[in-house]
């Protein structure tokens, strides 16, 4: 389980992470969402220990785990996908899960075993040869996750693994994303498509302004009024009403 | 890159795929190319012996640049520091102190891969990671180095220093102005640093990170890659292996001076060097060296005067970025992969191979497979 309590982050004036706390449980899924801009992003980077917080804990499985460096939190059971771009897309499907899966201990044939093991699970092995940035969208998201499990991680934080995916596509994802979970993963996705939420989300987190404006099941955090303000905005009828009675 | 598989699909009989050919091909290519340097001396007179122990040396001395800058994606400069370090430590332990000429290389060695491991974790510590300001900061490196050697009495200052010895043969690394031993010992040095060097980019966690971290160090680390660490040891490997051939160098010609070993020009040399035969590759730079040294001797053949012979081969090395721009910015050794490649498949189609467009269904390969996977090469 991962425990997030009191995270605070400010660059230079701007605070984009304020008094952030939740639990992301073992084998479930947690959404983090919210709108651009809302310190998703932020978070994720400060758990994966890319960025390092200016107050706050991150727990886990009981281990204060705060402030670790990226590789340190991987050794720990912190895996994570990226959105691939750029240079990243000339690197080879093989390797980039191999190469993960030398946490789990061993030398050049078991990391190629594991990695082998894991392509084949998400039906990738056909693309071993490939570079990243050469096949579809979907597999290279695929390919990220096999890349994320071939660690056996405690947490795996997805960022945007559904953006620009066909929904066809999106439910080839969501599959996936459930056998991760079933493994007995605790799940954290940034996801602005809501089709992904809605099939997977065991518990959302919303975050506005760097603040926690709602959490809960998506049925009750979705009825929530400062939820839908944040999303959509003040309606024009109700802006109204709220200049002339505030 | 689907027509690029072994294909097990027709009753499990493999058939000859463009990129089995390619890879059989350079195979081929790279006995070829050992025999016929193996041979080489036998058949030619000692001037060309020479020339082709230069041609090796610059080989050498790219493949060691293309380390940490080609597989890792360190632009550095330092290299011709590296170089330097690696001519003046023999100069000044073995001719001005009389030790022992293997002694100078390994401490060559042993200096330049501190220099590198030091400038690393310098620049990692004040988080230079763009390749322009790393390129410049271990330009400054060399310069410095340079400025030193030019003014310090101890390196020879402006004159330079000079071998007078007279003992010979392989314990003293020095057979004077026979260039044959040196030519075997390069090459011999070339085999097993390349294979040395091939071994670890496909075998060890440490080589296989090397892409990963000159691809996106973020993502690197986040796979559990100590990206600061092994990018020092990279440029404490790759230094500490380009000293050698400044010992070489060094030796062969029996001076060494701010001004012919330690330059700035001997670092942009393997820096062009490997651009122009493929950086990330393990035959470009190779190729490259021998191929620009071959160029230099044959401008040389023009009679032209040996301060010219330099500007020529800039105007040569100009020449030749130009047409890889236009003909494909990976270097040589890309681009005969490309069009091997491109000349098998034609070859394949014309056969009448039926549908290898179409990926193969997963499952169906075979383990051996495996070993075909595409390496660097």
């Amino acid at each position: 389980m991962l425990e997030i309590a009191h995270m605070a982050k400010a660059f230079g004036g701007l605070h984009v992470l304020r008094d952030v706390t939740f639990s992301a449980q073992s084998g479930a899924v947690t959404a983090l969402i919210g709108p651009n801009g809302a310190g998703k992003s932020t978070l994720v980077n400060i758990i994966a220990g890319a960025l390092r917080p200016d107050g706050g804990t991150v727990v886990l499985d009981g281990d204060d785990v705060t402030g670790s460096s990226s590789p340190r939190a991987f050794q720990l059971g912190i895996s994570r996908t990226f959105q691939v771009s750029g240079n990243v897309g000339n690197l080879n499907v093989f390797e980039s899960v191999a190469l993960a899966a030398y946490r789990r201990g061993g030398n050049y044939k078991q990391a190629n075993r594991l990695a082998r093991e894991e392509l084949e699970r998400f039906d990738l092995w056909r693309y071993r040869n490939d570079r990243l940035g050469d096949i579809p969208t979907a597999m290279m998201r695929l390919a990220d996750f096999a890349r994320g499990m071939v660690a056996e991680p405690k947490v795996l934080l997805l960022d945007e693994v559904m953006a620009g995916l066909t929904p066809h596509e999106v439910d080839t994802v969501i599959e996936q994303v459930r056998y991760c979970r079933d493994q007995g993963v605790a799940i954290v996705m940034i996801e602005h498509v809501m089709q992904a939420v809605q099939a997977l989300a065991d518990h959302v987190v919303v975050l506005n302004h760097g603040e926690i404006i709602a959490q809960g099941p998506l049925s009750e955090v979705a009825r929530n009024p400062e939820v839908i303000e944040a999303y959509l905005g003040t309606p024009p009828a109700d802006a109204e009403t709220a200049q002339t009675s505030g | 890159m689907a027509s690029a598989r072994i294909d097990t699909t027709t009753a499990g009989s493999r058939r000859l795929t463009p990129e089995l050919a390619v890879t059989s091909t350079n195979g081929l290519i790279v006995v070829v190319a050992l025999v016929v340097a193996l041979l080489f001396p036998l058949l030619v007179d000692e001037a060309l012996v020479g020339v082709g122990f230069v041609a090796l040396l610059y080989a050498y001395r790219n493949f060691t640049w293309n380390i940490a800058g080609g597989f890792t994606g360190l632009l550095s400069l330092a290299h011709g520091a590296a170089f330097g370090v690696g001519a003046f430590s023999v100069a000044v332990l073995t001719w001005t102190h009389g030790y022992n000429a293997w002694l100078g290389l390994v401490a060559g060695v042993a200096a330049a891969a501190l220099l590198g491991f030091g400038i690393s974790l310098i620049m990692s510590r004040f988080g230079v990671v763009n390749p322009f300001f790393f390129a410049l900061s271990t330009l400054a490196v060399t310069l410095i180095l340079a400025g030193i050697a030019a003014s310090w009495d101890v390196l020879g200052s402006a004159n330079g220093l000079r071998y007078t010895g007279l003992e010979s043969g392989f314990l003293h690394l020095q057979w004077f102005l026979d260039p044959l031993p040196f030519y075997y010992l390069t090459l011999v040095l070339l085999v097993i640093v390349t294979a040395g060097v091939a071994a670890m980019l496909r075998f060890t966690h440490f080589g296989r990170s090397l892409p990963f971290i000159r691809e996106d160090p973020v993502m690197a680390a986040s796979m559990g890659i100590r990206v600061v660490r092994n990018q020092a040891y990279v440029m404490a490997l790759s230094m500490g292996l380009t000293a050698i051939a400044g010992t070489l160098l060094a030796q062969y010609i029996q001076f060494a001076s701010y001004d012919s070993v330690l330059t700035v020009e001997i670092a942009v040399a393997m820096v062009v060097g490997t651009i122009i035969g493929g950086s990330g590759t393990l035959a470009g730079p190779i190729v490259a060296g021998i191929g620009l040294a071959a160029l230099e001797e044959f401008l040389r053949s023009f009679e032209v005067s040996s301060t010219n012979v330099s500007s020529y081969t800039q105007i040569m090395y100009g020449v030749l970025v130009i047409l890889l721009l236009r003909f494909g910015t990976d270097g040589v050794i890309p681009l005969w992969n490309s069009g091997l490649r491109r000349v098998f498949s034609r070859l394949g189609t014309d056969r009448g191979g039926a549908s290898r467009s179409q990926p193969p269904p997963a499952h169906t390969d075979d383990a051996g497979v495996l070993s075909s996977r595409a390496g660097g090469v």
